[in-house]
């Protein structure tokens, strides 16, 4: 195949992708991003984990070391299937927060903080550098295997290439990447860009893949021959490499600065996520499927000593099928620019928005006077972030010249990238993460992560190295890099991920426990742990678009109502307004955090500055507003609570008061009603009677009779009046009791004796035995109470052979007296009322009383510390006393 | 906020929500069971054979896809919030 070929196809399909991209962003402007917005795209834009290390180097190292290759899907496949864990909180985060990058999440956490956004940053530019100028290499390595037969020889040819690729890289992502400064930090054209790289190298190794089972092996069923019989056949793997590299994989899949950028910074919508769990894995399968068989041949066909890692590449070449080789090409290629352009995007966000703009910032600050927009020196130091990142991948990979195999600098980036993950986790769902615990988990991991892995790859040939590999720092044994502390039996990666994990670890949480975290951290981590939480209380908030009032309700907090008010009139009138509320613009912001700062000092109005920088427009000190404005939300409605509960109890406490007050206003226009019948009655008789006597013409005998019935009336009267005064005097609590120890045997005695008469036919049963009870009580009042009762029973029980019982209970404390007849007893309706005054429950001549008997009953037992009440349920009208033995 | 007020009881459906959610973080617990398995299985003498332990992950790996389908598609069917059923309800007569 020709050459010329070659780069014609090339440079048409990186055409193609410049109109894919350009295309895509347009509609997005104009608010068409439906499609680039669908859980597929997001799906296929994670592709960028596979990089041209996956799609050359994975055949490669299948070559090597057989199945062990799959550990680098395994772990992806696992973080992925389980997004429930950990992607899910972190796409929610990403969205409440704004977050622009990895960096921009930990620096976020850990109270905004500039120091641990920079430790990442570095950390993420050193990790991604020598992994960018691995796909340049790969790229320029697949050129030069079509190169043979140029005029040029290869090496000329593989180093012009990575030029030109580098430069046609940086444009992309200019061009793509810093278009504008976009409020979501969401790039349509890149994203969609990616997806159609995705899908090309997929098609790519699928295509090769299944030319080489049923083009040169001949089906399924020879390739398995072919595998049991290469010299990969068995299963060889160390376990603390398949488990180490599993875990490796998975944490490097959410630390990757190119592979937060895909999963969480363009994620749009939740739901994109949990298509892409499943969607993801099966993409990575389908990547895997035919790289053992694909290495397996190769190994048979190609001479020994050919580079495993461009079997993909080779394989067709060799067997003639160049449309095939030419294909594979556009796939690695793919594979190697999405992941340039979405890693230098994603670390010249880093670049600028923590290293460069907070030091631009300060700069100025110090200056005199800030003028001019901010976007601008952004999308500036953007793009030049850009530039240096790719001209630091292309320099790193001049200067290494490719000597490295494509697979250990890969995992070895993993590493380095990794050491986020302490952080980010401990970030995530403790909230006692600290951001000196953060920067010195970081601090230690990097450094372990330096000396054990990085430097004796990078200098391994010199010789100051190899004797440090060889004999440990100064000479000291236990800090051989491959040996440290003495594990040997570890492989180099699998060494330095266990000892910079556990020790990075270690530092956090032994940090992170020691410190004490500013306001701003320990707001940071309340909001990040408790995402979920926070996303119900104050869901629409965070989403709308920031509002004038709102940064106006805002200053006024901190500068004071008048002169907030000043400054926003004085803007609305520059921006031609009137009132108070001007547009919300970058150069209004500047000039009112500016005044801010003034006001609550100038880390506050940075940590603002910050946030713009980071293309959110909602600072600091709004969330710190928010939660404040949340948690006097919540407290003030607590306190309503509290209030509305009492009010509550007050008015259900009035409520009753009034019922009982209308009840007594009832009861008493009843009593005043019955008073003045009950003494009417015998008034009547009396008056009538006595006018008889006064006329005179009556004789002895009528006269006697007739003075007998006033005799008996003003009786009745007196007796009447005697009880409405003891009741008055009872209620009142005027009544002076007589205590004295009293045995209730004596009194019940007393009391059947005072009632029961010869006409009494009134048979009483007692059980005298239980009746030897002392009381300390009133003897007096109580046996006027059982005497009432008693006549109460002779008076009303209508039983042919009336009979009353008297039960005695003793209950220790306390004792219990029944009277239970065996009469038809009381109907409930009138249960209720027994008690009351003038309830009379029958006729008035049987009864002969006012009806004030058990009112009084109930005010003595009252008095004397008892109650007295009406027992349902008994044959008979039953009444059960009870009294305390002794008085409190 | 950890004095936020949290509701012991859920609606029908928040509660399936949540429980096909727990399902969904047991997924990766398997995954790890069966992707650590090739690790337990032949001898020093007789190590596994790369063929077919690549077809046992490549089999674990699809049943790991399966399976997540279906709890994303039961998750996804079950509604919601009953706030928003109502509210969709609302606008919709129909629906």
């Amino acid at each position: 195949m020709s050459f010329n070929l070659l780069i014609l196809a090339s440079l048409g399909y990186v055409v193609f992708l410049f109109i894919v991209a350009f295309v895509a962003e347009d509609r997005a402007e104009r608010g068409h991003s439906g499609w680039a917005r669908s859980p597929w795209v997001y799906t296929l834009s994670l592709s960028v984990y596979c990089t041209a290390w996956t799609f050359y180097g994975a055949v490669g190292f299948a070559a090597r070391s057989g199945l062990e290759f799959l550990t680098i899907y395994l772990g992806p496949t696992l973080v992925l299937v389980g997004w429930w864990w950990l992607l899910r909180k972190l796409v929610q985060i990403g969205k409440a927060q704004r977050i622009t990058s990895i960096a921009d999440l930990l620096s976020s956490r850990y109270g905004k903080s500039n120091l641990v956004g920079a430790i990442v940053t570095v950390l993420a530019v050193i990790g991604t550098t020598p992994y960018i100028a691995l796909q340049l290499q790969s790229v320029s390595l697949s050129v030069a295997a079509f190169a043979s037969n140029t005029p040029l020889g290869p090496l000329d040819v593989a180093k012009t290439t990575g030029i030109w690729v580098a430069v046609g890289l940086a444009l992309f992502a200019i061009l793509f990447g810093t278009r504008n400064l976009d409020v979501d930090e969401r790039h349509h054209g890149v994203v969609t860009a990616i997806a159609v790289e995705a899908v090309v190298k997929l098609f790519a190794l699928i295509a090769v893949g299944i030319f080489v089972v049923w083009g040169v092996a001949d089906g399924a069923a020879d390739i398995k021959n072919r595998i049991d019989a290469s010299e990969i056949a068995q299963f060889n793997v160390d376990n603390s490499r398949w488990i180490g590299l599993t875990f490796l994989s998975a944490a490097a899949f959410i630390c990757l600065p190119r592979m937060f950028q895909v999963l969480v910074v363009e994620n749009e919508d939740e739901n994109n996520l949990s298509i892409a769990s499943w969607a993801f894995p099966l993409y990575l399968a389908a990547m895997s499927l035919f790289v053992v068989p694909i290495a397996v041949v190769g190994l048979e066909l190609l001479p020994e000593g050919s580079n495993p890692d461009l079997f993909v590449l080779t394989i067709p070449l060799t067997q003639g099928a160049d449309g095939l080789a030419l294909l594979a090409f556009l796939g690695g290629f793919s594979s190697a620019t999405s992941m340039v352009i979405v890693a230098a995007l994603a670390l010249a966000t880093m670049v600028s928005n923590n290293m460069v703009m907070p030091l631009y910032l300060r700069a100025q600050n110090i200056g005199a006077t800030v003028s001019g927009d901010v976007r601008a020196v952004v999308l500036v130091s953007r793009r030049l972030s850009i530039v240096a990142v790719l001209l630091l991948g292309y320099i790193y990979y001049a200067v290494s010249g490719g000597t490295v195999a494509l697979s250990s600098i890969g995992l070895i980036s993993f590493v380095g990238v990794a050491q986020v993950l302490p952080a980010l986790i401990g970030g995530l769902f403790w909230r006692g993460g600290t951001r000196t615990g953060a920067a010195l988990g970081l601090i230690v991991g990097f450094s372990i992560w330096m000396y054990t892995l990085l430097l004796p790859t990078l200098f391994a040939d010199t010789n100051v190295y190899s004797s440090i590999v060889g004999d440990g720092l100064f000479g000291i044994e236990w800090l051989r890099p491959y040996a440290l502390f003495g594990v040997t039996r570890l492989d180099p990666i699998v060494h330095s991920v266990f000892w910079t994990m556990l020790l990075n670890a270690s530092a956090f949480i032994i940090a992170s426990i020691c410190s004490f975290p500013n306001p701003v951290e320990r707001l940071q981590a309340t909001t990040f742990v408790n995402v979920f939480d926070l996303a119900e209380e104050t869901g629409g908030w965070r989403g709308a678009a920031i509002e004038a009032e709102d940064l106006l309700v805002m200053a006024q907090r901190i500068i004071g109502g008048r002169d907030a008010q000043r400054l926003f009139t004085q803007v609305a009138r520059k921006q031609g307004k009137e009132g108070y509320l001007p547009d919300i613009t970058p150069d209004f912001i500047t000039v009112l955090e500016r005044r801010l700062a003034g006001s609550v000092g100038a880390a506050t109005a940075h940590a603002m500055m910050g946030q713009i920088t980071g293309g959110s427009s909602v600072s600091v000190e709004e969330l710190m507003a928010v939660a404040d404005e949340t948690a006097q939300m919540l407290e003030y409605s607590n306190q309503l609570e509290v209030k509305s509960a009492e009010l509550e109890r007050t008015a259900r406490q009035l409520r009753n008061a009034n019922e009982k007050l209308t009840a007594l206003s009832v009861q008493k226009d009843a009593f005043l009603s019955q008073i003045s019948h009950e003494l009417r009655t015998p008034m009547t008789s009396i008056r009538a009677f006595s006018e008889i006597l006064r006329e005179g013409d009556v004789n002895g005998a009528e006269r006697a009779r007739y003075a007998d019935i006033i005799h008996d009336e003003a009786r009745r009267l007196t007796r009447l009046l005697d009880d409405l005064l003891d009741l008055a005097v009872l209620e009142n609590g005027q009544v002076s009791l007589n205590i004295e120890n009293a045995r209730l045997e004596q009194l019940i005695n007393r009391a059947i004796d005072a009632c029961v008469n010869s006409s009494s036919q009134m048979h009483i049963k007692r059980n005298r035995a239980n009746e030897a009870i002392m009381l300390a009580t009133d003897p007096d009042r109580l046996a006027q109470v059982f005497i009432n009762l008693i006549t109460n029973a002779q008076k009303y029980c209508d039983a042919p052979k009336a009979e009353l019982r008297i039960r005695i209970a003793d209950l220790g404390p306390s004792v219990q007296v029944d009277f239970i007849d065996n009469g038809s007893g009381i109907g409930v309706a009138q249960q209720a009322v027994i008690f009351e005054k003038f309830s009379r429950l029958t006729d008035h001549a049987r009864a002969g009383g006012a009806g004030l008997g058990l009112a009084i009953c109930r005010e003595i037992v009252g008095k004397l510390g008892g109650t007295i009440e009406y027992l349902p349920g008994q044959d008979g009208a039953a009444f059960r006393v009870t009294l305390a033995k002794s008085l409190p | 906020m950890a004095g936020l007020p949290k509701t012991v009881f859920l609606q029908r459906d928040t509660y399936r929500r949540r429980r096909i959610g727990d399902a969904i973080k047991l997924l990766p617990i398997a995954g790890v069971v069966l992707f650590f398995m090739p690790l337990l299985l032949g001898t020093p003498e007789q190590p596994a054979q790369t063929s077919s332990l690549g077809l046992f992950i490549f089999f674990s790996w699809f049943a790991l896809i399966g399976m997540s389908v279906f709890l994303v598609a039961l998750f996804n069917r079950t509604p919601n919030t009953p706030r928003k059923a109502e509210k969709l309800s609302a606008e919709d007569p129909l629906g």
